[in-house]
């Protein structure tokens, strides 16, 4: 199998990480990106561990930024807001799709786990 | 109704001095934007310690695992206070450490050479420079060297006859001696060994305090040619090759193939200028030395008499030498005293 082209292939946070941000639409930052993931899947998600993924996603060119209007309540500071790019797009479906495909027809099989 | 709330002040100080600019204002929003919502729904206080613990994973993330950016990419970055560049190349400086182990080891070996070296310069420093010699009078002791500034000599040894002179006609001194190191081969019960000795004029020993208490000095007479081999031994060739014997005084030692009286054992604990010395004997001049001028190899001490002055010895020395430059033009032409 040849590895020239990048692989797509995501680790688990950086799936939930692009879901959150396709969820969100205008208003992926931080801060709401880590509360998505806090409020769906119920576990704990630090913002350094959440910049730290979306640091190496934007790297990959995963996602993109744009800078967002400031509020009160940030002190006046601006926010960094992110979108997926197509690439992101494309690692997320290709994810996805594995996770269905090794999944599928597993049903009785996955309830007894 | 009491103050707004506000973040940890220490925790944002930090946050403000270590982010990395291109994200310092995002990522203080975001904690700043935390913290409000926090404070609404759960209180202050723990507010504060969520901002604490955010603004500790934000640090981890973002300002310790970065890279420094060319500043080429970062242009904005050059106007960095002088602080926050030190801390940069500090975490950089310990991370390139950590991760070169043996790298690590070779600069601290360096650091440590220099170090040690650093500190055997200051011991000599302090023997040299500080530390006031052990001889009596020590204040009043003076190098007297000639100088031959038509060819560029600043400091050069003392030829046997313009010594002796010196010591005739020079009323600065109240003592004057000549000296220089032999190296002496003593045989003796075991293997041949070169010892280290000085020979010193009349007077030298007694000017540097080294009076034996086994035994005595060397007489005068004793400084005169066929009389000199008489030999006094320093205190530690005298424990090492004679285990301290009391009856050594009076023996007869080989010494570069002469056989030489011991007549006295030096106390313990004198050095010459640090270095050991094994043995002394007296510098006996012949005639042919005393007319000697142009060969100069004698070191010379003089301990200046109380109430004269350094330059009040200069000033005679050097009236002494322009003299013995006008009697003696052929051999002295050019050479002063300092």
């Amino acid at each position: 199998m040849s590895h020239k082209s990048p692989p797509l292939y995501l680790g688990e946070f950086e799936i939930l990480i692009l879901l959150a941000v396709v969820r969100l639409a205008d208003d992926a930052y931080g801060v709401t990106i880590r509360d998505e993931i806090e409020r769906e899947t119920r576990r704990e998600a630090t913002l350094g561990a959440i910049y730290k993924t979306l640091g190496r996603l934007d790297l990959k060119g995963y996602v993109a930024t744009r800078l967002g209007a400031p509020t009160p309540e940030r002190g006046g500071r601006r926010k960094k807001l992110y979108r997926l790019t197509a690439q992101g797009g494309r690692a997320v479906r290709q994810s996805l799709g594995d996770l269905r495909r090794l999944t599928r027809g597993l049903g009785s099989e996955l309830e007894a786990l | 109704m009491s103050r707004r709330p506000t973040p940890p002040r220490m925790a944002r100080w930090l946050l403000e001095r270590l982010l990395p600019r291109d994200e310092r204002e995002f990522v203080l929003g975001d904690l700043e934007e935390t913290f409000a919502t926090t404070q609404r729904t759960r209180g202050a206080a723990k507010a504060r310690r969520a901002y604490r613990r955010a603004a500790s994973s934000a640090l981890r993330a973002l300002a310790m695992n970065r890279r420094r950016a060319p500043a080429a990419d970062h242009p904005e970055r050059r106007g960095d206070g002088t602080m926050l560049n030190l801390l940069q190349d500090l975490r950089f400086s310990l991370r390139v450490l950590a991760r070169r182990p043996g790298f690590t080891a070779v600069a601290v070996l360096t650091l440590a050479l220099g170090i040690g070296a650093n500190t055997a310069i200051f011991t000599i420093a302090h023997t040299l420079l500080i530390e006031q010699l052990p001889y009596p009078h020590a204040e009043r002791l003076t190098t007297v060297l000639e100088n031959n500034l038509s060819r560029g000599w600043l400091l050069f040894t003392v030829s046997p006859a313009n010594f002796l002179d010196w010591r005739r006609t020079a009323t600065s001194f109240d003592a004057i001696a000549a000296y220089g190191t032999v190296t002496l081969n003593y045989r003796g019960s075991d293997a041949p060994e070169r010892l280290r000795a000085l020979s010193g004029t009349e007077g030298f020993l007694e000017m540097l305090g080294g009076t034996p208490p086994r035994g005595r000095g060397f007489l005068l007479d004793e400084f005169s040619p066929g009389r000199e081999l008489v030999v006094i031994l320093n205190h530690g060739f005298w424990q090492r090759a004679f285990g301290g014997r009391e009856d050594v005084v009076g023996q007869a030692v080989t010494l570069n193939g002469l056989r030489y009286e011991v007549v006295g054992v030096m106390g313990p604990g004198w050095t010459f200028g640090g270095r050991n010395i094994d043995a002394f004997v007296p510098r006996a001049f012949t005639d042919g030395d005393s007319q000697a001028r142009g060969g100069h190899f004698l070191r010379v001490i003089g301990r200046i008499r109380p109430g004269v002055t350094t330059d009040q010895a200069q000033t005679e020395m050097s009236a002494l030498a322009e003299r013995l430059e006008r009697e003696y033009p052929d051999t002295n032409a050019g050479w002063a005293s300092s």
